[in-house]
């Protein structure tokens, strides 16, 4: 593998790829578990939101894990329902009801581990051409070797800003601090100005 | 009872100070991530998020 960036230790950064090699904690083998059903049945997914910086070691928790799920028909969606079976639905029990009360009406279901009802994965299908930007432009993560796909990064810090309480502008400028040498900024700066958050990029980020 | 004046301006003044700090730190603790082994500090994360 062309290893094009080296960013901190132990960390390798492609335009593809990025692979990490760490101490993982309770939310990382919740996502792990859950984005492995997915991964065995070719499912296209990406992991948004909170999520991506503490997988890069932002010290906080989060209750749930956003994540875009591409439009399934009904027969694939309930395999992926049955395959699911260490977890639990917590808004309907019904597979019928989640895919068409919720899932084709652009709402969201969540998954917990069985008997719980946090950490949960919210997951929803795109309803918007950035949703489905974010899924065809996928980014690879190898985290101790198991697959993850999150969002660019590029898109994920402007997406930060834009939705804008403190929790997420910090969440921003972690990313940023992390990988701004690496970043394709032309695009970063394209999606700030698409979002019209240049003056929020400025004031806090640079 | 009477209550306090409060100058929201003022607030707000002090909430974008308090915030600025936070954000400060988050640079330094990014900073630390970068230049510590993954081991140490997914290591340390670990104690806050389990």
């Amino acid at each position: 593998m062309l290893v094009n960036h080296v960013l901190f230790v132990e960390l390798v950064f492609t335009k593809e790829l990025i692979e990490i090699n760490k101490e993982l904690n309770s939310l990382d083998e919740f996502v792990i578990e859950f984005t492995s059903v997915l991964n065995k049945l070719n499912i296209n997914y990406v992991v948004i939101s909170g999520y991506v910086s503490i997988l890069f070691g932002r010290s906080r928790s989060s209750e749930d894990i956003d994540l875009i799920l591409e439009k399934l028909d009904f027969e694939k969606f309930s395999i992926l329902w049955k395959a699911l079976a260490d977890f639990d639905c917590i808004i309907t029990s019904d597979v019928k009801n989640a895919y068409n009360e919720y899932l084709i009406d652009g709402q969201a279901i969540r998954f917990a581990k069985k008997d719980t009802f946090i950490p949960n994965i919210e997951l929803k299908f795109p309803k918007t051409d950035l949703d489905s930007w974010v899924l065809a432009n996928k980014k690879e993560v190898l985290l101790n070797k198991k697959q993850i796909y999150i969002s660019q990064i590029e898109l994920q810090i402007p997406f930060k800003l834009f939705l804008g309480s403190e929790k997420d502008i910090e969440d921003a400028k972690y990313l940023y601090d992390l990988f701004k040498d690496k970043l394709d900024l032309p695009l970063l700066n394209e999606f700030n100005r698409k979002l019209n958050i240049i003056g929020l990029f400025d004031k806090y980020l640079r | 009872m009477k209550l306090p004046e409060i100058d929201l301006k003022e607030l707000n003044k002090l909430k974008e100070e308090n915030f600025k700090e936070r954000l400060a730190f988050v640079e330094k603790y990014a900073n630390w991530v970068k230049n510590s082994s993954n081991k140490k500090w997914s290591s340390e994360q670990k104690k806050i998020i389990n």
